[in-house]
């Protein structure tokens, strides 16, 4: 009735059809959101819509690290992500990240392209891009921009992208070594759970003990992907222990009620928060605590 | 001939007694006992002759016991 | 009784293959040539007058086939297990967000779903009635006009103040129960279709063929016989496709357009207009002597039914007969309320009322134990019911008895046994482990008041098999299975040739519901009947056939023998092959009516019950002191089925009881606001998960036979999913010392517990 359908191969052919039907077309890849929210869309009969497939285009399906950067096709799924050996060695914490994602169903469909994208404040890769200071390189027939991951976000759901821009890769440089991380989730159950809350951290610790450099994103509790500064600066130059990790934990629950406000939650997803970063930090500090 | 009758759950408003005994013409049909009992609701009804499920047009027999209810019921 | 070759096996389900392949065909997978889609339009208030209704627009939407609307209803515009209070299509009001309003025929379910959006609806919305304790209230706006208290059942025995004052401790607690949702993986859908002398046909999942036939026969006008059910293959149930769901609506569409018809409701749709368990608000005062002797209870109960009645009546029975949980307790004095509101609509579900008065009978309990400082299992068993005992509402166990042997195999189990040592080794510091324990019984059967009744049929087949017949529904819980391995040991002949007919009054004789945990024990004690008339119709053929004495004749393995001469042997295919040569055939019925409690309760309808089965539960958990979340590591499940006819079915049901009592208490609630449901489909409403499922789940199955029963069997459906949910909660106050008495126990009800607990 008020869909049509193209399914291009190439990213050209792509950048052409998404050209020419700007005002009227939506990119479709794994549609594990785009099917979810299309049911609760009403049909607009003037303006039939152009659902633009993209998992045809087999350009977009990659994962390269070369000179210490680290990219990933658009159309890379949560399930390639939680098995490439590259990113298992570089990054555990996204690769934990996504096979945190819905279902194995879920997993095999759904692209990374998809959940940046989609921008939801409670999207499991986010949180670890984030701490990566993960950038985004959009291609459109106008030609390539190149955007951090934190600037491309207005607000949940929402994005600077461009209707005739397609989402080529995210890139993200390899951390040190000697770095450690942690991605945590809190869900309502053990699969097919929605993050309530979850936290990446990546922490790099020096020879004397002292704590280097510290990324922490937490994902659920904010309207979209940011580091707590605060609580990075709780941590670094510092040796770790209870009192500096507690108090770095404690700026990312003030940081969620400084920025979402207090709300019903608040008074569980606080100390929650809280104690989950706690966590987090530790299980990056290597010690187990789980 | 006669025949026994039980009345249960909301069949019981039909008649003072929940179990009796009635005499009815030869080759009466359960039919003709509902018309005697001045039954209404004919459809959401269920009917026992001796433990067997009935229809309202088969016959009943001599000292035939017939179980009158809605099925009201759950579990 | 001789010893059984196929009862107490564990036969491989004889729907086994199809359904692990995907070839067996539900409801929703038929279709027929020239079929039309239905789709009912719901109501836009939860509560509202009904000004107009204008459906000119839809009805001229191409590819619209029909759009009808209640002047299209024959026969009653009512439907209701009990009462029949729920409109088929509402005329001049709507009551609740699921009420349907019309109904369209198209040639796809698109343009049906189109057309829903063309008819103009005028609405003057009332003042919504979402809280029972409210409605009650004479100044509350009315849901129906004869007023919101549905049913009100009230039992007093002896004398509970008194016992009170004697008492050496008494607890009072008030406790919430969810709005739990069946969540059957096939939403309510079937086919229809009618031939030309107007006989109707439909084919839906649902759990009573012979009284969806009534129901439907009561909204047509029609004579019950012209129309045909078949409930069998249903994709799940659980109590949420006892009551009419789409068979009316079904039936109205083939009556006005002449062609097949199909419904297949959407899980949002199935979310808002289905069955729901009653959420509870449960009041309960508990009196124990020092020695751990219940000497008292008191509870009022009220059961939110939501807009309509179906048997939310019977549900609140049930829930007052199981108050006292299975124990002696002389001093009752027990109330309950059945409202309506603008909340949805409840009606049966697994437990039929008895897991939400479970769940605070139970934790009444563990708390009177902590008091006393006695062990949980201790007082439990001091408490128990034992047959000739007289039971909470006055009526004597006069049945097998079960529960003793349940708790003492619970005892002996190894997570009870070595639960110090599970207790000890939390996975991680912040974590902390608990074990609980809880008990019930469940009433088989319907109860007093109205006679329950079955019958089943079998028939000689001219290859020499068996086709048995039984009405009860397979609805996934395996009756099917166990009718055949019940039919082959009473045939005597192997249970591969067994062809079993279900669910259809076409094809099988009426054998009632497949609810109240009774299929087995009904559908087995009518086979018995049956079987014993069939083999007194094979006896005088084989007699004839091997020249001995009628009363020489027995049957065994398979083989009519002559006792006299035993070899003198006949196949049931010879006899087959005897009489089909003749033109004859061997077809027998088994009629059965239950028997009752001698206890007769004035002006209720449904309790008490006869017969029970029992269970004990035992859970250990993981709480998690940083979030509030708790993980069931593992449980044991000791029911007592009566005679386990198919072990591995006992286990099946045991395990999938066990999930569905654990999402009870700690995840799952349909949350109404406003009359509005918020949680309209499985990603907020949260069912656990393979993954959320225990580790480990023992079953130990403690068969106390029931002598009224076929070979032993009562029933089990229903009890494996209803103590486990207070031994949960229980075992959160064993691990972290916070009562529960609201559930689902969710992560935030937990942490805030555990933060109250601190300040304190
Ligand atoms: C049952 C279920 C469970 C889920 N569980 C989780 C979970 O646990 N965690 C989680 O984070 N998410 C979850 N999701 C959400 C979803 O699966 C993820 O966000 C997934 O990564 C989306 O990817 P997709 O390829 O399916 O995106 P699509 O649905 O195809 O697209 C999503 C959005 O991104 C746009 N888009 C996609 N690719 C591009 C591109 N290359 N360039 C430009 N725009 C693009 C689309 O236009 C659309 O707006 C779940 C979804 C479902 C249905």
């Amino acid at each position: 009735m008020t869909l049509r359908f193209i399914r291009p191969e190439t990213v050209r052919e792509a950048m052409e059809v998404l050209h020419e039907h700007k005002d009227n077309s939506k990119i479709v890849a794994g549609a594990t959101d785009v099917m979810v929210q299309r049911r609760s869309e009403k049909p607009v009969e003037e303006k039939p819509l152009l659902l633009v497939d993209i998992t045809g285009i087999s350009e977009l399906s990659y994962v390269n690290f070369q000179n210490g950067i680290v990219r990933i096709g658009a159309m890379i799924t949560h399930r390639d992500i939680a098995r490439s050996a590259v990113i298992h060695d570089v990054a555990p914490f996204f690769a934990d990240a996504c096979l945190s994602v819905g279902s194995p169903q879920i997993r095999t469909r759904g692209t990374i392209g998809g959940n940046i994208v989609n921008a939801s404040p409670a999207a499991d890769s986010l949180p670890p891009l984030t701490a990566l200071s993960a950038r985004l390189r959009l291609i459109s027939r106008r030609g390539s921009r190149d955007v951090a991951l934190c600037d491309f976000f207005k607000g949940p759901y929402k994005t600077i992208i461009e209707p005739d821009e397609i989402l080529k890769e995210v890139y993200f440089r390899a951390p040190e070594p000697s770095s450690r991380c942690a991605f945590l989730k809190l869900g309502r159950r053990e699969s097919l759970a929605i993050a309530r809350l979850s936290v990446a951290a990546l922490i790099d610790v020096d020879d004397s003990g002292k704590i280097s450099k510290a990324a922490i994103a937490p994902g659920a509790c904010l309207p979209m992907p940011a580091r707590i500064a605060p609580a990075e600066e709780a941590l670094v130059g510092k040796i770790p222990d209870e009192e500096v990790v507690n108090s770095a934990s404690q700026e990312v629950g003030e940081e969620m009620v400084r920025v979402s406000g207090v709300r019903w939650s608040t008074e569980y997803k606080k100390p929650v928060a809280c104690a989950l970063t706690k966590r987090a930090i530790w299980k990056a500090l290597g010690v187990d605590v789980d | 001939m006669k025949v026994n009758v039980c009345l249960f759950g909301p069949m019981r408003k039909y008649r003072d007694k929940d179990k009796f005994q009635l005499e009815l013409e030869e080759g009466a049909t359960l039919a003709r006992l509902l018309d005697h009992l001045k039954i209404e609701d004919r459809i959401y009804i269920v009917i026992l002759i001796n433990g067997r499920r009935a229809y309202e047009d088969e016959p009943l027999s001599d000292d035939a016991e017939v179980l009158i209810m809605a099925p009201t019921g759950g579990g | 009784m001789t010893k059984t070759e196929w009862v107490g096996a564990d036969v491989i389900r004889i729907d086994a293959k199809d359904k692990v392949r995907g070839v067996l065909k539900y409801m929703s997978d038929l279709s027929f040539p020239n079929m039309i889609y239905g789709a009912v339009l719901r109501s836009k208030h939860p509560h509202a007058l009904i000004k107009k209704i204008n459906t000119k627009r839809a009805k001229e939407l191409d590819g619209v086939v029909t759009v009808l609307t209640h002047e299209d209803v024959p026969g009653l515009n009512g439907f209701g297990i009990a009462i029949p209070d729920q409109p088929v299509l509402c005329s001049d009001k709507v009551r609740y967000m699921g009420d349907a309003i019309a109904l369209v025929g198209a040639e796809s379910k698109e343009i049906a779903e189109r057309a829903l959006e063309l008819i103009e609806v005028e609405y003057q919305p009332l003042p919504v009635v979402c809280d029972p304790e409210q409605a009650m209230l004479s100044s509350s706006p009315k849901v129906h006009e004869t007023g919101n208290l549905h049913n009100h059942v009230k039992i007093e025995r002896g004398n509970v103040e008194a016992a009170f004052k004697e008492a050496q401790v008494v607890v009072e607690n008030t406790y919430f129960t969810p709005r739990q949702m069946h969540a059957f993986l096939e939403p309510e859908s079937g086919v229809a279709a009618i031939d030309e002398d107007k006989n109707i046909t439909i084919w839906c999942g649902g759990q009573h063929p012979y009284r969806d036939q009534l129901q439907v026969a009561r909204a047509l006008g029609m004579n019950p016989r012209k129309i045909r059910i078949v409930n069998t293959p249903t994709g799940g149930a659980f109590g949420g496709k006892d009551e009419i769901t789409v068979q009316i609506h079904l039936a109205l569409l083939v009556l006005h357009t002449g062609r097949p018809a199909k419904i297949v409701l959407s899980r949002e749709e199935s979310v808002i207009a289905g069955m729901k368990r009653h959420p509870m608000r449960i009041h309960m005062k508990t009196a124990a002597a020092a020695d751990g002797t219940i000497l008292a209870n008191e509870a009022r109960v009220v059961s939110d039914t939501g807009a309509y009645a179906s048997l939310g009546g019977p549900v609140i029975g049930f829930a007052i007969e199981h108050s006292c949980g299975a124990y002696r307790v002389e001093n009752v004095k027990l109330e309950g309320f059945c409202v309506y509101t603008n909340n949805g609509v409840a009606g049966a579900f697994r437990g039929f009322g008895a897991n939400q008065v479970t769940f605070a009978v139970e934790t009444q309990l563990d708390m009177i134990a902590e008091k006393l400082g006695m062990d949980k299992l201790e007082i439990r068993k001091r408490n128990a019911l034992r047959s000739g005992d007289i039971a909470a509402l006055g009526h004597q166990m006069e049945a097998s008895v079960g529960l003793l042997r349940t708790l003492e195999a619970a005892e002996n189990s190894r997570l009870w046994q070595l639960k110090e040592e599970f207790k000890a080794k939390p996975s991680a510091p912040h974590k902390k482990r608990g074990i609980g324990i809880a008990c019930s019984f469940q009433g088989c059967g319907l109860g007093k008041g109205l006679p329950d009744y079955g019958a089943a049929s079998v028939e000689l087949l001219p290859n020499g098999q068996f086709a048995i017949g039984v009405s009860c529904p397979e609805i996934g819980q395996g009756n099917t299975t166990a009718f055949a391995q019940m039919a082959a040991d009473y045939i005597r002949c192997s249970v591969d040739d067994i062809v079993v007919l279900s669910g259809d009054t076409g094809h099988t004789l009426d054998s009632g519901t497949s609810t109240a945990s009774r299929s087995i024990y009904t559908g087995g004690n009518a086979l018995k009947h049956a079987v014993q008339n069939l083999h007194n119709a094979i006896s005088p053929i084989a007699a004839e056939i091997l020249c001995v004495p009628e009363d020489d004749i027995s049957f065994g393995h398979g083989k009519i023998v002559s006792k006299s001469c035993p070899d003198k042997i006949l196949s049931f295919k010879d006899i087959a092959e005897y009489i089909t040569a003749r033109g004859l055939s061997i077809k027998s019925e088994g009629h059965f009516i239950w028997p009752v409690s001698e206890t007769e309760l004035e002006g209720y309808v449904g309790i008490p019950h006869l017969l029970y089965s029992y269970i004990t539960q035992i859970a250990l958990v993981e709480v998690n002191t940083l979030t509030g979340e708790t993980e069931v590591i593992e449980a044991v499940s000791v029911p007592d089925p009566g005679k386990a006819i198919n072990p591995q079915g006992v286990e099946g049901q045991s395990e999938g009881g066990v999930v569905m009592g654990m999402g009870y208490a700690l995840t799952e609630d349909t949350i109404i606001k406003e009359g509005m449901t918020l949680t309209r489909n499985f990603s907020t409403y949260i069912l656990p998960t393979s993954l959320d499922m225990p580790c480990k789940i023992e079953t130990i199955i403690a068969e106390e036979l029931e002598p009224s029963g076929p070979f032993g069997a009562k029933g089990i459906g229903e009890a494996v999913c209803v103590p486990i949910s207070p031994a949960i909660t229980n075992a959160i106050h064993d691990a972290v010392k916070v009562w529960i008495k609201q559930i689902p126990a969710t992560p935030e009800r937990v942490y805030t517990a555990l933060k109250s607990r601190e300040v304190s």
